[in-house]
């Protein structure tokens, strides 16, 4: 219930005004926030994709299909999770939009229970991949702030190289390692070698969140 | 003075017509003058009067219609009596005879200086015995029978030649060889001058008889005086009375009737053609004598009817195969449109399923979702209420659904009420709204319009109408659909406009067909549904291009359709 503490909307695109509501009132049982929309093409237009949350898109809609519609958001800077929900699904859909990213393919007649927890874990992902994504830019920033000497030092340092094996390494002085050590770690907020190398891992993941 | 007087009384005078043979009847001219003459003289109320007849008119029945008495030889007598229903009165009898059976017979002679020496009946073998052309067919019968009792009783045993009356000619014959002997009235013969006479000799002569006249022949019955059946019994009576007494002539006189019978064996048995040629034909003689008439007529006839029977034949046949044809074509048709209905029921069912889960769906929804904050304890009073508000009407939803598709699917006319057709669109209208609640169709037709017809038919139709105009404009930045009614005087005009593409005149003419969406995917019926609905109030559904771009859809309903 966390989760839900922090402003995150469930988007419900539904081209019937009543299942729309009925999924809206559902949706809210649980304490979220929701906006519907009744088509895809709504959705893209009025849509703010800075706010954290998900998707939940019938496959079957006038105009832009559920499926064309997760298409367009993948290539979106924020990959919102999307979760489909369909009465005629056959695997090959399923498979298709899974492959694509899709969160969950629900069946319908909807069940609340796997709505609502695919709805949480996609609003998990969602705000941890934001997280991260936040994370990554800091980390990135603290990185370009080093000279480049630094940058050098700090990629022998992630290595786990000990500060003489660095300075011949470099032909600097062994006490001059020991400053840019210092400042490195005092830079990205790290007390060890360990977590520092963490920190790099995040900044050279390929992940584009 | 006598003769004024009685002038005065004269009664009217009949005529008395008496038919005589004219063959043979100058053996007894005399007796037949003298008769006529005493008869217009003894009988003040009737006009005799003597009619000739040959043997030939004779034949026809009708000759004597007319007549009421007829004088004839026993022969022509005997057919007559036979089949006229002629009745003797009186018969000639030589002084001589004993009786009027014997007073005719013939006499056979030949030339007396013939090469051929022919002395007996038996000689005349093969020879040609000449008989005058007035004779009485008497002659022939009497020569004919004595040639059978003598024993020669084949026809070919002689041949009788009809010669010309005069005596002249007859000896003519003789002369050139054309007769060997001739068959004469003895009577006749006798009357001739007595240097002709013996030129001749006489045949078998039969002296013996009582009948004094040289004969050949046995005798027979002669000359008879007979009623037809235009006279009564008392006039017969009177006039046998008057004939039997009169005076014997040249030694002839009227005697009773003789016995015929004998008469009519012996032409019977000559099977003489004469003697039943006074026979009224028979229906089968009749056939048989015209049976080449008769076989041409029935020939024709077979024909017609033929002809007639094949035409009639011909015309069942064809009028079955027309009739077949026009039950197949029938059936044909049948087949079509039950097709074509369980096609648009089943079209409608898909649809109607489609669209029975949406609201179906949202009572699953709310159902869930009540359950859901009553396990948590967040139910609160005014989210029931706002549920419970939707759960009836999206069940009041599913059930209009489902009644429609059940009354199309059983055939029967909907429910027509008289309702507001404005509201009932700009309701529609309000359903198609985007996420800001604002709305994308437009209803901007005329207020208040009423129409008598099935809502729900109606929301079907224009639903669909939408629905295609939305599927036309989903990609534009700026879709416009509008939505427009108006009366006409009694007819309802509904028209969805949208901006969508702009369609060539042979897509157009696509859509006029049923179930030819430009849609790839896609239901695609709406507009089968669209003027279905619309067949069913009368109407018809137009195209028109827009300016600059897209479709309206017009649709026109009569609401007494």
């Amino acid at each position: 219930m966390e989760v839900k503490n922090s402003f995150a909307v469930v988007r419900i695109v539904d081209d019937d005004v009543g299942v729309r509501d009925s999924y809206k009132f559902l949706v809210e049982s649980d304490g979220w926030f929701v906006r519907t929309y009744a088509s895809a093409e709504d959705f893209l237009a009025h849509d703010d994709p800075s706010v954290p949350g998900c998707v939940v898109l019938d496959v079957r809609m006038p105009g832009l299909s559920g499926l064309e519609l997760q298409a367009k958001l993948s290539g979106l800077v924020h990959k919102i999770p999307v979760i489909f929900i369909s009465a005629h699904a056959d695997i090959e859909m399923v498979v298709k939009a899974m492959q694509k990213g899709a969160l969950d393919f629900l069946p319908k007649p909807i069940k609340d229970e796997s709505l609502l927890s695919s709805i949480e874990k996609a609003v998990v992902i969602d705000r941890e991949r934001r997280r991260r994504s936040t994370e990554k830019s800091e980390i990135l920033g603290s990185w370009n702030a080093l000279s480049p000497r630094e940058q050098e030092t700090a990629v022998l340092i992630a290595e786990g190289l000990l500060n003489k094996q660095i300075a011949d390494k470099l032909n600097i002085t062994e006490r001059t390692v020991q400053v840019h050590r210092a400042h490195v770690f005092s830079k990205f907020g790290v007390r060890n070698a360990v977590q520092f190398a963490q920190k790099l891992m995040i900044m050279n993941s390929s992940e584009n969140v | 003075m006598f003769g004024s007087v009685s002038l005065a009384y004269e009664t009217v005078r009949t005529p008395l017509i008496i038919a005589v043979q004219k063959e043979g009847s100058n053996s007894i001219h005399s007796l037949v003058a003298n008769t006529f003459q005493r008869l217009s003289i003894i009988n003040r109320n009737r006009i005799p009067e003597l009619r000739y007849f040959s043997v030939k008119e004779l034949q026809n029945p009708d000759v004597l219609n007319g007549a009421h008495y007829m004088i004839c030889s026993a022969t022509v007598y005997a057919a007559l009596e036979k089949y006229s229903g002629l009745k003797a009165v009186a018969a000639v009898k030589p002084s001589a005879a004993i009786s009027s059976d014997h007073a005719a017979s013939t006499a056979i002679v030949v030339k007396a200086d013939s090469v051929h020496k022919i002395n007996t009946l038996k000689e005349l073998e093969n020879k040609v015995i000449g008989i005058s052309e007035d004779a009485s067919p008497d002659i022939k019968i009497h020569v004919l029978n004595e040639l059978r009792m003598q024993g020669f009783p084949s026809k070919r045993f002689v041949k009788l030649k009809t010669i010309p009356a005069s005596y002249e000619d007859l000896l003519d014959e003789f002369h050139s060889g054309e007769i060997h002997a001739a068959a004469v009235d003895p009577i006749l013969f006798t009357r001739l001058p007595e240097k002709i006479k013996q030129e001749f000799k006489l045949l078998e002569p039969r002296i013996k008889d009582d009948y004094a006249l040289g004969h050949t022949t046995i005798t027979y019955p002669g000359w008879i005086f007979a009623a037809t059946l235009n006279t009564g019994r008392n006039e017969n009576e009177r006039i046998e009375a008057f004939l039997k007494s009169l005076p014997p002539v040249d030694g002839m006189g009227w005697a009773s009737e003789g016995d015929y019978r004998k008469m009519h064996q012996i032409l019977s048995f000559l099977d003489e053609p004469f003697y039943k040629s006074f026979r009224k034909k028979s229906f089968n003689e009749l056939v048989n004598e015209n049976i080449v008439w008769v076989a041409a007529i029935a020939a024709v006839l077979l024909c017609w009817i033929a002809l007639t029977i094949f035409s009639n034949l011909l015309i069942k046949r064809r009028t079955k195969e027309l009739f077949e044809a026009n039950e197949k074509r029938f059936r044909a048709e049948e087949h079509f449109h039950s097709l074509e209905k369980a096609s648009i029921v089943g079209q409608m069912s898909n649809i109607v399923a489609h669209e029975l889960r949406q609201p179906l769906a949202a009572i699953s929804n709310y159902s869930l979702a009540i359950r859901r904050r009553l396990s948590k304890g967040n139910l609160d009073e005014e989210a029931l209420s706002f549920a419970i508000s939707r759960l009836i009407k999206e069940s009041g939803r599913a059930s209009d659904i489902i009644e429609h598709v059940q009354r199309y699917a059983k055939g029967k006319p909907s429910d027509r009420i008289k309702f507001n057709v404005s509201d009932l669109l700009a309701a529609i209208c309000n359903d198609y709204v985007n996420s800001q609640r604002q709305p994308i169709v437009h209803y901007e037709g005329e207020a208040d319009i009423s129409f008598i017809g099935d809502p729900l038919e109606i929301e079907l139709l224009s639903r669909n109408l939408i629905k295609n105009a939305l599927e036309a404009t989903s990609t534009l930045h700026v879709p416009e659909v509008l939505v427009r009614a108006e009366k006409v005087s009694n007819a309802l005009k509904i028209i969805v406009s949208d901006n969508g593409p702009t369609f060539d005149d042979s897509e157009l003419e696509n859509l006029k067909e049923p179930l030819r969406s430009t849609k790839i995917s896609g239901l695609g019926l709406g507009l089968s549904i669209v003027k279905r609905i619309s067949e069913r109030y009368g109407g018809h559904v137009d195209f028109i291009k827009n300016k600059p771009s897209g479709l309206s859809v017009a649709v026109l309903l009569h609401s007494n359709a």
